[in-house]
């Protein structure tokens, strides 16, 4: 079925209108249209946000696939084309990191990749700007990941309408309390903003209960105790943790730190996890690469065999 | 808190507390979160930081590690704020000046961070008047400071 819908939409693809037409009439022959036509030629429609994303991808029986990369590493150049390549492998939704001087949640490799960008001179600005020229050429939804003070230096509703105005739909702000993310969620539900929380493996369940509540978008697992970056394999509580939150929420949640390989993927999914976040290594990838063109060959290949891993 | 803590609640007595200023406060490499800072949110507490345009951490500049930290202490923060304590910055030459003298003097070598709220006796006593007490805290031991103190008077 899937073979003959591609090949129907192949061949409507010689009449552009009739093509079109024929391509609306299945999600599923648009997903497979964008995956093979080139990107920049499809600007038919703006991306969903995260949670229309996840309740497409559960209608569907998928989970989501949430690769990270850091803005400006090794240059905003090459971070745009690696969002193009990421939307095309497939991704759900991609979270990019804004680079930190503090950047007390990630691990080595991550915080090497932010110090790199920050020494190119990357700052939010540039970041915007190379957004509003990328985000209408991919599929996927953008969640920036940054740091609360940046935030709060430039002004809470300007910063949600800057980001509103660049396409990005969601944000991750690692370091604001539960109890300081009421400003933040409201102003950022006002631009249209969805504003996930994230919960740990020393979260009690009270609190946990409370972060659920009131997340948005999706509810980020972390998956262990400290700093991102990779681990041999994910820690066993991930599974009960899961069961936990799901009982909570009805909202999807992801998993994320710690996750770098295939057999990760596939055994976060089978504990019950709507969707998988892959940072540290897909920022080594780039960031280890000998030139942005390796890097960016390398990521096509490394992103692709994690989205295998997924149903 | 420290030895602020026992006195918050004595109005008549004055709080002040020292900043390290490094090479100077217009140099761009000195550590007075409370004299030069922007409130912000390091570690997830809110405080008076050294931050550029963009909200990224200035790493600071003192001769003493006490004083070397990012941000500052949110009660520090907060005392700035209601008046409840006074923060006033230091040299690092004066801050040698005064460890140089308490040693000699008083045969106690006091820590790097103890010496420049030392060296603000030098300005702060004349201003005083007669018969007011002034407690100085001793906060640590300078032993460990003698290397960097010889290093930097070279």
């Amino acid at each position: 079925m899937a073979l003959a819908l591609k090949s129907s939409c192949f061949l409507q693809l010689k009449k552009p209108e009739a093509g079109f037409n024929v391509c609306f009439s299945s999600k599923k022959a648009i997903i497979s249209v964008k995956r093979h036509t080139p990107v920049a030629a499809i600007r038919t429609m703006e991306a969903v946000g995260l949670s229309a994303t996840f309740t497409r991808l559960k209608k569907e029986g998928k989970v989501a696939f949430i690769p990270y990369v850091t803005a400006g590493d090794p240059d905003l150049s090459t971070t745009a084309e690696a969002l193009k390549v990421l939307d095309s492998c497939g991704s759900d939704i991609i979270e990019l990191g804004v680079p930190y001087s503090d950047p007390l949640a990630d691990g080595p490799v991550i915080q090497a990749a932010a110090t790199r960008s920050l020494a190119k001179g990357t700052n939010l600005n540039a970041i915007i700007d190379m957004l509003k020229e990328v985000v209408p050429q991919l599929s996927c939804p953008i969640a920036l990941f940054t740091y609360y003070n940046p935030i709060l230096k430039r002004g809470t509703d300007k910063f949600m309408s800057t980001i509103r105005d660049s396409g990005v739909h969601g944000l991750v702000v690692p370091d604001v309390p539960l109890e300081e993310t009421e400003t933040l969620r409201t102003e950022a539900k006002k631009h249209g903003i969805e504003l996930v929380l994230l919960t740990t493996p020393t979260t009690p369940t009270n609190r946990m209960r409370a972060i659920v509540d009131v997340a948005e978008g999706f509810v980020y697992l972390v998956s262990s105790v400290g700093v991102t970056g990779a681990r041999a394999s994910v820690s066993g509580s991930v599974q009960s943790l899961l069961k936990e939150i799901k009982e909570a929420t009805t909202k999807p949640v992801a998993v994320g730190f710690g996750i770098s390989k295939p057999e990760h993927v596939k055994q976060v999914v089978v504990w019950g996890a709507d969707g998988v976040i892959v940072g540290s290594a897909i920022v080594k990838v780039l960031g280890e690469a000998k030139s942005p063109q390796e890097g960016l060959k390398e990521l096509e290949v490394f992103t692709r065999s994690l989205k295998a891993a997924l149903p | 808190m420290g030895l602020f803590n026992e006195f918050v609640d004595d109005k008549d007595v004055r709080l002040i507390g020292m900043e390290a200023v490094g090479f100077g406060l217009d140099s761009g490499k000195h550590a007075t979160t409370l004299t030069k800072g922007e409130v912000g949110v390091l570690h997830g507490a809110m405080s008076y930081l050294l931050q550029d345009d963009d909200g990224e951490i200035v790493e600071p500049h003192s001769i003493s590690a006490g004083l070397d930290y990012l941000g500052v202490g949110s009660k520090h923060s907060f005392m700035k704020d209601l008046g409840r304590a006074e923060y006033h910055s230091i040299t690092y030459e004066e801050a040698l000046e005064a460890f140089k003298r308490v040693s000699r003097l008083e045969g106690i070598i006091p820590a790097l961070e103890t010496s420049h709220a030392l060296a603000y006796l030098e300005k702060v006593c004349p201003t005083l008047p007669n018969g007011a007490k002034v407690v100085v805290n001793f906060s640590g031991r300078g032993d460990k400071d003698v290397q960097t103190a010889i290093k930097l008077k070279l």
